[in-house]
């Protein structure tokens, strides 16, 4: 009775842990998506030692795959490992509270002071940041997706559709997997 | 709560198709709001909060368009659109971790969705560009004492937002951790040259 109390508390605390782990990554995590992975890693890896760096790296492999933010994503795969579906579910709503409380600040700060022109040139700042931020993503994604010409072409294609041609962004992911797989069986044969 | 519900409808049907990220998210919901006929007072500023704001910026995008359209309830309805569809998606994967990414169709179609992805990207910063005014197409309306670089007397770019893009590309390229930093400085800089 008593190991099992003692168990208990251990694996709550583990979870508990967990959850404040995550809510740390997600307030500290500016930038998102593969921004966070240092901090993820110092943090899942280095200190709690809940992953070994190679298992942290089919993580995030992974949570590349699925629709939605990689920092997210990850944070659930982490907390699935450790503490199953409630750990999955910690992990990920401990990572975007904080942040979300933090958005909701500044839409009610904007709405109050967003007419005044010191704040407008900020966001007049801020903005030209963001795209340059936004590239920066897509460098970091193309130096380790895109190798050769093929890759080349097919994200300068669509570039071109969504921006020229207006196809449907939805419609270019899939078909981007689709093209994936029909060249593969080309030259696998 | 005709606007709730398709608010949450159109942050589901975003969080099941956002493929690379957060980035990838932001020329979906112009898209998206485009056909809908939700009333977005802010767009532009409410990208500007979700990625100045830490985590997540797909979550913090809906919370604040949902914020920007209904309020604090339109955040709440924007939030769980987003965020639910993911935690369902990454239990299921969690469940078959190894099995789905080891599968060969998987690992092929992400050969080819991985490159269209970082298109995909790209293209949020030429479409973020255009909606902010910085590239000029139909000159409808300029940035405020913007300098604009202009062809066959039309306005064509705007050559400070063009210097700050530059200035934050460059500071990440030689230290990418200082995320929070060059937004500071874009903002400083904003602020000092607008």
């Amino acid at each position: 009775m008593q190991a099992e109390n003692r168990t208990f508390s251990a694996k709550s605390k583990r979870l508990v842990c967990l959850f404040w782990t995550f809510l740390k990554i997600g307030a500290l995590g500016f930038g998102g998506g593969f921004s966070v992975v240092p901090l993820i890693e110092r943090e899942v890896v280095d200190e709690k030692r809940w992953l070994k760096k190679e298992e942290l790296i089919d993580v995030l492999a992974v949570s590349q795959c699925l629709p939605g933010g990689v920092a997210v994503n990850s944070a659930g795969f982490v907390g699935y490992a450790i503490g199953g579906i409630k750990g999955a579910l910690l992990a990920m709503v401990g990572n975007v509270i904080i942040p979300c409380v933090v958005v909701l600040s500044l839409m009610f700060f904007f709405s109050l002071y967003g007419s005044m022109p010191l704040i407008q040139h900020l966001f007049y700042g801020v903005r030209p940041a963001i795209i340059g931020l936004i590239l920066f993503a897509a460098y970091n994604m193309g130096k380790s997706s895109i190798h050769g010409i093929r890759d080349g072409l097919l994200c300068f294609g669509a570039v071109a559709c969504v921006l020229f041609l207006h196809f449907n962004v939805i419609v270019v992911i899939l078909s981007g997997a689709l093209i994936g797989i029909i060249l593969n069986q080309f030259t696998v044969k | 709560m005709d606007n709730l519900i398709r608010l949450f409808m159109i942050c589901a049907k975003l969080s099941c198709f956002s493929f690379g990220g957060g980035y990838v998210m932001i020329p979906l919901m112009l898209g998206e709001l485009q056909n809908s006929n939700l009333y977005v007072a802010n767009i532009t500023n409410v990208i500007a909060i979700a990625g100045f704001s830490p985590g997540p910026v797909a979550v913090n995008a809906a919370v604040g368009l949902g914020y920007d359209v209904a309020s604090f309830l339109g955040s709440m309805a924007a939030f769980l659109g987003m965020f639910l569809p993911n935690i369902v998606l990454v239990i299921i994967a969690a469940l078959f971790f190894n099995k789905i990414y080891r599968y060969r169709y998987v690992q092929a179609a992400f050969s080819g969705l991985r490159p269209v992805v970082t298109g995909i990207i790209l293209y949020a910063a030429i479409s973020l560009s255009i909606q902010n005014r910085i590239v000029d197409l139909d000159g409808l309306s300029t940035i405020t004492n913007g300098l604009y670089f202009s062809l066959f007397s039309h306005p064509v770019l705007e050559i400070k937002s063009l210097l700050i893009v530059i200035m934050t590309f460059s500071l990440l390229m030689y230290n990418k951790k200082n995320m929070m930093l060059v937004l500071v400085l874009g903002g400083v800089s904003g602020i000092l040259i607008f």
